[in-house]
């Protein structure tokens, strides 16, 4: 899949829960050739371990775990071109913060869903 | 896509910058990495005492910094680098995803040196990193230059110091103590006392304007000059001195800025004329006891040494003052140091009245060293020094009918006892407590006997003793041709240490108010100050 499209894609699946996220990405907007092919594989592995940590944390009702790993996670999206990725972490950390837990919940899923996008692209072998 | 700003690559790895990298995500560690390997030797932590022993167990020139990690967070770990002097220089990126303006805040106070916000750009974070190890690198060139200017002026300084040796004169009809102490390791100040080879005495006080190297070298250039021509111009009159001295000054050292002041006399011991020149120096205090009729220093003179658009010659007899001091006179020579000093307790307070109170309080009751004693009370009435170089030289006319006793003999045990007794029986005639006398008789035996003993092989020992009654105190001056020696260098030995070497001394150190020395003619002349109501001190 094209990466551009790639992007586009991701945006939706996060847009889902996210209305504003084109508006809140703008912060973590920092490359300016949008995603880092190089890094895209690493990243894509970097997030199924982050979501698989967040999930057991938020199972376990841990939200100050939460919130540090979707920290983590905020500061990572836009330094390899996924800025909306860095608005879902910003999210579920706020979530996390507040003691939300259906938008933990909701957040969960999304992730699991961009997830399979990235697999469902040909990015299996993350 | 993201082109990389211009670095200059160094291959050999010891000579390559060490960066540090310390974040618990080992995600945001690589994504860092490939931008810094080629340019660092990179080291990575993932927690606080990880990177704190890192940092500690080799030089970094940079460490990035994330805040939010487990256990000690980014804060903590700055400020524990900056405590630390070996950490204390390092510059610190702080790496955080967090945006308020009070986080940012909270990492300055902490002591970081600069902040990137993650997603960071590469090139904003090749850019920081780039900066903080210039950064390094040029403090350190400071330091290091500074370290050598530091060691350099502490040479100096000591060097200078061994010149400018507050050493005094003594003579059986003159004394002249002086003090030195400049406000930095160098100083501008210069003073220096001889005896001509036409038996005048010369001496000097001088002060170059400004401070530092500058003022010091030349103040070292003025002591070594002036003394060369005192030395080529036997019988020159004061002002023809600095006119020679002036013109080399001027055509050698060539800088319009260096000038100094200087008053230089030259004195006849036998007539007590003195014959002087000021050269744009504070004028003598003349210390005088208020039955003489008082004869100040005429306010003549010529413009400082070295000044500019002076002409050749700035300086004419008619400039001189001619003075027969009577004897009873004292007179301090000073720098502007002590004259413009501050007064803390009483801005309005004189420092010439203060100093010249000193000075008699001093030549009244001689309790301890001149110099200190004054300084000391100076100091003690509120004014400040040390915000200035300072220089004191106090010139002490010996009045002949204070001289109770004065005798030379070559020395063996029982001539020294012989010279003893008779220094007694002339005190005891003169009036004088039995007390006194026995300190007296003290010193002499201790003194003659450590001539004796430590005396220079191949030469027959001799001593002479001179005895200076005052009214509250008298003075032992005694010559010796001994080894060379100087009491105020003498080690203060604890009571338990000194049965055998230094008993001598300690015995000295107690039975005298002060004592001063130095070495004339490869002599020692040693003066010891004695209370009229002595009793063994504390």
């Amino acid at each position: 899949m094209d990466l551009s499209v790639l992007s586009r894609r991701s945006r939706q699946v996060i847009g889902t829960i996210v209305p504003d996220c084109a508006h809140r990405e703008q912060a973590f907007t920092v490359l300016e050739g949008g995603i880092d092919p190089a890094m895209l594989v690493p990243f894509i592995g970097y997030v199924r371990s982050a979501h698989r940590d967040f999930t057991r944390h938020r199972l376990n009702g841990d939200t100050t775990a939460c919130a540090r790993v979707m920290h983590s996670v905020k500061g990572a999206g836009g330094a390899v071109g996924f800025p909306e990725v860095s608005v879902l972490g910003a999210v579920a950390e706020e979530h996390a913060r507040q003691g939300d837990h259906e938008g933990l919940d909701r957040v969960d899923r999304v992730f699991t869903e961009w997830l399979s996008l990235m697999d469902a692209a040909g990015m299996e072998q993350a | 896509m993201n082109p990389r700003p211009h670095t200059v690559a160094i291959d050999d790895p010891a000579e390559r910058p060490r960066v540090l990298i310390v974040d618990d995500d080992a995600f945001s560690r690589r994504l860092m990495r490939p931008h810094l390997d080629a340019d660092y030797e990179i080291t990575e932590c993932a927690d606080a005492d990880s990177a704190h022993a890192a940092l500690l167990a080799v030089p970094h020139d940079a460490a990035l910094v994330d805040v939010e990690m487990p256990g000690r967070d980014g804060y903590a770990l700055c400020r524990q680098l900056r405590d630390h002097p070996m950490t204390a220089n390092l510059p610190v990126i702080l790496v955080t995803a967090k945006s308020d303006i009070a986080d940012l805040e909270r990492g300055f106070e902490a002591g970081a040196t600069d902040y990137i916000r993650k997603p960071f750009n590469p090139r904003e974070l090749m850019v920081r990193v780039r900066n903080a190890v210039e950064l390094k690198r040029r403090g350190d060139s400071v330091r290091r230059w500074r370290e050598r200017i530091d060691r350099d002026l502490a040479m100096a300084g000591a060097l200078q110091r061994s010149m400018l040796a507050p050493r005094p004169m003594l003579r059986p009809d003159l004394r002249i103590y002086t003090t030195y102490q400049s406000s930095i390791e160098v100083g501008g100040d210069l003073f220096d006392m001889m005896t001509l080879p036409d038996g005048r005495i010369a001496l000097y006080v001088g002060d170059v304007a400004g401070h530092g190297v500058g003022a010091a070298m030349a103040a070292t250039y003025l002591k070594a000059t002036l003394s060369e021509v005192m030395r080529h111009h036997e019988g020159a009159a004061p002002s023809r001195i600095a006119n020679q001295l002036h013109r080399l000054f001027v055509t050698q050292l060539r800088s319009p800025g260096l000038y100094a002041t200087l008053f230089l006399a030259l004195i006849d011991p036998r007539t007590r004329h003195w014959q002087c020149i000021n050269c744009g120096h504070p004028a003598p205090i003349v210390i005088a006891p208020p039955t003489l009729k008082r004869r100040d220093f005429e306010d003549r003179g010529g413009p400082p040494v070295g000044f500019p658009l002076t002409g050749e010659q700035p300086f004419r007899e008619e400039d001189e003052v001619g003075l027969d001091l009577p004897e009873e006179v004292s007179i301090l020579l000073v720098t502007d140091g002590m004259l413009e000093a501050d007064n803390r307790l009483d801005p309005d307070r004189s420092a010439r009245g203060q100093l010249a109170m000193q000075i008699t309080e001093w030549l009244e009751h001689r309790t301890c060293d001149p110099m200190e004693s004054i300084v000391r009370g100076f100091t003690r009435a509120g004014f400040a020094l040390g915000q200035d170089d300072y220089t004191m030289m106090l010139v002490e006319q010996i009045p002949p009918g204070q001289i109770v006793f004065s005798e030379t003999t070559a020395l063996d045990p029982a001539r020294l006892a012989s010279l003893a007794a008779a220094m007694e029986q002339r005190l005891a005639a003169s009036g004088w407590p039995a007390s006194s006398i026995w300190a007296a008789h003290l010193i002499l035996i201790e003194h003659g006997a450590n001539v004796l003993v430590h005396g220079r092989a191949g030469i027959e020992p001799e001593l002479s003793v001179q005895v200076r009654c005052l009214d509250h105190a008298l003075e032992l001056m005694i010559t010796d041709n001994g080894h060379p020696w100087r009491y105020e260098e003498a080690p203060v030995l604890p009571e338990d240490h000194a049965a055998d070497h230094g008993r001598g001394i300690m015995m000295i150190r107690r039975a005298a108010s002060f004592a001063v020395s130095h070495r004339r003619d490869d002599r020692n002349v040693s003066l010891f100050g004695i209370r009229r109501e002595w009793s063994m001190p504390e």
